[in-house]
């Protein structure tokens, strides 16, 4: 009986420490794979600093990167389930986007705006006017980072 | 050296300024990068590409100290400088000459991945970030972050050198650096001509320009 005991209670553990295990991979996972999908917020943010700074690319690459960005930031909140803070993985969040989520949705509203925007004079092609919008929209990432975001 | 004998010119203009100079903009980068004004950054950290190209071009044009060939030496030679055998001369030491090459070194390396690299955001970029990929920008971003911390080793070592020289009292090290003399019984080196050092100069704020336009025409 008590050999059995033993048995159930050893299986109860494994079977404890193997979904613990899992949870915990779930997490990480996540935390992964908002990491993926911020740099491709990065990732569109270069096409659009280059196309500024150094003449690469179009306008046309400008329009298409900043609708990326646009749609990415739509989603950015619900990258975020709860249990995915800092500590889990290599995640920087910080706990305040849990505390504080209505100021967390806000900032990346501002981030969606601000691309839409720089889309829109994308499309219009004057120069100057595409860079007084790519600074607006550093403005919202910065903005959020300082914020929602472990400094390093 | 020794006190006494004749006061000779051991340092040009060229290499006091090039020295005070960088030191300074060192700092200043460190400063911007820290408090994240990364405009500064920029502009201390391309100031930086002028010194260096200047002082390559120095190194093998300049006035008789500043040039490689005077300062680089063998292991031979440096392990005689160590057990007290070499010859005295003007100039840097053996040892000092090895810290010149690893601090010029570490810097040029510091500097070129600066020019590539861009904070992970892809917001703050060198000028020469647009000719790579966003990953291999950020990647020469944590190299250049990296890197620092080595950079900031060997200036503690050069300063802790400097201050061993000064505390034993027989090397007359530090205000050659400020005044460009020395009293000494040793023939002055050869000085290179002004204009050698304007061109050497106008070359390098050209090439950084070049830079600073991400290598326009290229
Ligand atoms: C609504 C808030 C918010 C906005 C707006 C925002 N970010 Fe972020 N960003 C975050 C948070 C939070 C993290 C940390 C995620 C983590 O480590 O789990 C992050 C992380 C990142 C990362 C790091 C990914 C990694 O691999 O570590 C990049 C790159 C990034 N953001 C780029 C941007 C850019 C570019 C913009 C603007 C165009 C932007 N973000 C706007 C909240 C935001
Ligand atoms: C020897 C000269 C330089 C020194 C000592 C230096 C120092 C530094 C330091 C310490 C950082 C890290 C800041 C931080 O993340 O906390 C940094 C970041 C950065 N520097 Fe420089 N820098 C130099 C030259 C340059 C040059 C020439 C450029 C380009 C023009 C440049 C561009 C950058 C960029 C884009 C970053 C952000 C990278 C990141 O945060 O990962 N730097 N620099």
């Amino acid at each position: 009986m008590r050999k059995i005991g033993m048995a159930l209670a050893a299986v109860a553990m494994a079977a404890g420490a193997t979904g613990a295990a899992w949870a915990q991979s779930a997490a990480e996972k996540q935390v992964e794979a908002r990491k993926a999908n911020f740099k491709k917020i990065g990732a569109a943010m270069k096409t659009n600093v280059d196309f500024v700074r150094n003449d690469k690319g179009t306008a046309a690459d400008v329009v298409a990167a900043s609708r990326t960005m646009a749609t990415l930031a739509g989603q950015i909140p619900s990258w975020f389930p709860a249990g995915t803070a800092v500590g889990v993985g290599k995640s920087e969040a910080l706990p305040v986007i849990w505390q504080k989520p209505a100021d967390f949705r806000a900032a990346a509203m501002k981030l969606q705006t601000a691309a839409n925007n720089l889309a829109t004079v994308a499309a219009g092609g004057d120069k100057a006017a595409i860079g007084a919008a790519l600074g607006g929209v550093g403005a919202t990432c910065k903005g959020c980072h300082d914020v929602f975001r472990q400094p390093d | 050296m020794a006190a006494g004998g004749t006061r000779v010119r051991v340092w040009d203009g060229w290499i006091r300024g090039f020295h005070w100079l960088l030191g300074s903009l060192v700092a200043v980068s460190w400063w911007t990068a820290e408090e994240g004004h990364m405009e500064w950054h920029f502009r201390s950290g391309i100031a930086i590409f002028v010194l260096l190209v200047f002082r390559l071009l120095w190194g093998v044009f300049g006035s008789e100290t500043a040039r490689f060939a005077s300062f680089l030496k063998g292991p031979g030679t440096i392990l005689a400088y160590l057990r007290g055998k070499a010859p005295r001369a003007l100039g840097h030491n053996p040892l000092g000459g090895l810290s010149v090459l690893a601090l010029l070194g570490v810097l040029i390396a510091q500097t070129t991945l600066g020019l590539f690299a861009q904070d992970e955001d892809g917001i703050y970029s060198g000028p020469l970030s647009s000719l790579i990929s966003y990953d291999a920008s950020s990647l020469a971003g944590e190299i250049h972050h990296t890197l620092f911390n080595v950079v900031l080793g060997l200036i503690v070592l050069h300063i802790s050198a400097i201050t061993y020289y000064v505390l034993r009292g027989d090397d007359d090290i530090l205000l050659p650096m400020i005044t460009g003399d020395t009293d000494t019984d040793l023939p002055a080196p050869k000085r290179a001509p002004a204009w050698r050092g304007l061109v050497a100069l106008a070359f390098a704020v050209a090439l950084a320009a070049w830079v600073w336009s991400g290598l326009k025409g290229l």
